[in-house]
């Protein structure tokens, strides 16, 4: 059992006039002390939302999400159960998750069990602020340092598993290096458990162990991070990490992904991917894939990879499937149409 | 001569605590059909260099040096003129279309007005000419989208129809700031392929700002590194990036993560952040990150110098091969 199990999770939200949008739709995910999770796949696909059902921010409508053997409760008026304050959250936006009004030293403090200020001026030490920053405001410093300021808020409760939901975007490139060294830095020290959600798949690529990628409200591929990146199973997969501009200047041109993330409340049948992969053929319009594992340690959810064999890119695989009409169900459209879009 | 000769471009803007230098005497020319690249960290001047050219810097501003665009000088032309070729021969993408589109206006009128003004057309010319531009940005169904409003398109298509706003009255130069930034991989794919293919077709030139080393290398054939308002190496991409040799350069390189990098490599940052504007340090403005100053970095403003294959704004380059 691992630390932080999510399995079969489903956050349903409704929309105005009753229109319910299942935003996750069945993923599961694992974290365990001492590794970094990374979690990706486009904006709409449902990260976020299944970041705030890990925590128990949203209530869920199906599965479940233990920590340390124990369920998360979604929250309520009543307060966080306690043992629950070792399972920890940082948001996206350092400039609005911290209160501008208060000392960067009661905002950590705020996380102790008893106050203390030498526990605020180690953990200030311990992500790299100065013993100067304690008695200042979060407007006097930069996204960088606020995102710090924000992480030792969260390691002040001494956690077992962070939850980061984009918490390097809107840095700059150094600030950004600085703050995945030190996100790999405590996980080795600390032994901590990192669940790291980003659009950003270099940096996912760089520090995360194990990754998954979610389409639509479920996870279409999970495995170590060097294996995926080299061999992705799942199209989806496969189109992201094909999408990252290398920096290079050899003028390698990304390649692009046609369409965008369908609306979850009317998902498509079938694989939830299938209007916009380019292998589609008849069954992806009508079954769904399950997740199933494919090779030890990697599972994708693509009729295109049965469980139990070789990995081999999607292509190759559609290559080789017999098309038995000899016709191909995808409707095609024109060829620049679809490099460019 | 260039489509665009900038010299000596200076910006101070007026704040409650006095003028301060954003921009400090910085030069590029951009030829037809390049993209230009203009790269940094934010507060490097390099927004502000481009809102200078098109006269939309904040009260108080001063500027000085000079931008030769088709011969005239846009730091001097009068407002109307600069109006005149602005959203005509210049034109401009912001980096959220959420907010550079009028939500309450469709997309139809946003995309004619101009072009009734700039090209001297009927409303139905305008019409056709919005729904010939909106095809080229490679929108579905351009007839329909007209009439939609910017909410009902998703954000890699509101970045499309910017696009399209912008190249209406077929202009000569765009000039996109981080026009991918907000944007999913996959959507910025299709837009830089976008960009690449209508500077081909169309000749147009592009000056594209943008803080990603790696959308930079994938489009830009020359590209300029800002730090702290100024110019410290500029030249071909490909010199640029596979061999950087000004210091700051190679740090900004050496802070991404390479795609095909080892994992056990912790990524190098670059020491201490960059200067605020007002805070900008004597002599070389990167010298306080610098691990190979020499004394004379601390004081003496290193001069914008032509090393053969690039300009270079380092007197030390360590890296010269």
């Amino acid at each position: 059992m691992s630390t932080l199990e999510l399995s079969d999770v489903v956050v349903d939200y409704e929309r105005r006039g009753g229109d319910r949008v299942r935003a996750v739709a069945g993923a599961s995910l694992s974290v365990d002390t001492g590794q970094i999770v990374g979690l990706v796949g486009e904006s709409g696909c449902g990260k976020s939302t299944l970041a705030r059902a890990a925590v128990g921010l949203v209530p869920l409508a199906g599965g479940t999400v233990r920590f340390e053997n124990r369920d998360v409760t979604p929250l309520t008026r009543r307060a966080r159960p306690a043992e629950l304050v070792r399972l920890q959250l940082v948001f996206q936006n350092p400039y609005s998750s911290l209160n501008p009004r208060r000392k960067i030293s009661a905002q950590i403090a705020d996380g102790l069990p008893a106050p203390s200020p030498a526990r605020v001026a180690e953990l200030c030490e311990l992500v790299g602020l100065p013993a100067s920053a304690q008695g200042r405001f979060p407007h006097e410093f930069s996204g960088g340092q606020r995102q710090r300021i924000a992480i030792a808020r969260a390691l002040a409760a001494d956690p077992s598993v962070i939850v980061l939901d984009e918490p390097l975007a809107s840095l700059d490139a150094s600030a950004q290096a600085q703050l995945a060294n030190l996100l790999v830095e405590l996980t080795r020290e600390l032994g901590l458990g990192l669940l790291l959600i980003s659009h950003d798949l270099a940096i996912v690529r760089h520090v995360a162990d194990s990754v998954s990628v979610m389409y639509l409200g479920v996870m279409v591929e999970t495995g170590p991070t060097l294996p995926v990146w080299s061999l992705p199973l799942h199209p989806y997969s496969e189109a992201l990490i094909g999408a990252v501009p290398h920096p290079d200047g050899t003028g390698f041109l990304p390649e692009s992904l046609p369409g965008e993330v369908p609306d979850p409340a009317r998902p498509p049948t079938g694989c939830r991917f299938h209007p916009r992969c380019p292998y589609a053929f008849e069954r992806c319009s009508t079954e769904d894939p399950a997740l199933v594992e494919i090779t030890a340690g990697r599972a994708a959810a693509c009729w295109l990879q049965p469980a139990g064999s070789e990995p081999a890119p999607p292509a190759e695989r559609a290559a080789n499937r017999a098309e038995p009409s000899g016709v191909t169900y995808r409707q095609e459209p024109p060829t620049d149409l679809l490099e460019e879009m | 001569m260039s489509l665009l000769e900038v010299d000596g471009l200076s910006v101070r803007l007026a704040t409650p605590r006095g003028a301060v230098t954003v921009v400090d005497g910085v030069d590029y020319a951009v030829e037809a059909g390049e993209v230009f690249g203009i790269a940094g960290e934010s507060g490097s001047g390099k927004t502000m260099s481009m809102l200078a050219l098109l006269g939309l810097l904040p009260d108080g501003a001063v500027v000085d040096g000079s931008a030769r665009f088709e011969g005239r000088d846009l730091l001097r032309i009068s407002r109307r003129q600069l109006r005149a070729l602005s959203g005509n021969e210049l034109a401009m993408v912001f980096q959220d279309p959420m907010t550079s589109l009028h939500p309450m206006l469709t997309v139809g009128r946003q995309l004619t007005e101009h072009v009734q003004l700039h090209l001297g057309v009927s409303r139905r010319g305008a019409e056709e000419r919005a729904t010939e531009i909106l095809a080229d940005v490679r929108i579905p169904d351009p007839a329909s989208a007209l009439r939609a409003y910017p909410h009902q398109f998703s954000g890699g298509m509101r970045q499309r129809i910017a696009i399209a706003i912008a190249l209406a009255c077929h202009p000569r130069l765009l000039i996109a700031d981080e026009p991918t930034t907000a944007l999913d991989v996959t959507v910025q794919a299709g837009i830089l392929r976008l960009l690449d293919r209508l500077r081909r077709e169309h000749e147009l030139a592009v000056i594209l700002i943008t803080h990603d080393l790696g959308v930079m290398s994938s489009i830009a054939d020359r590209v300029s590194i800002f730090y702290a308002g100024r110019v410290v190496e500029s030249g071909p991409t490909a010199r640029v990036i596979q061999r950087p040799r000004h210091p700051y350069t190679r740090s900004l390189l050496d802070a991404l993560p390479h795609p095909e990098a080892s994992q056990d490599k912790p990524l190098v940052a670059i020491g201490g952040s960059p200067p605020n504007p007002g805070a900008f340090p004597p002599g070389c403005t990167f010298h306080p990150r610098c691990s190979h100053l020499r004394e004379s970095c601390r004081h003496e403003v290193p001069a914008l110098v032509d090393v053969g294959d690039r300009l270079l704004a380092c007197p030390v380059d360590p890296f010269v091969r």
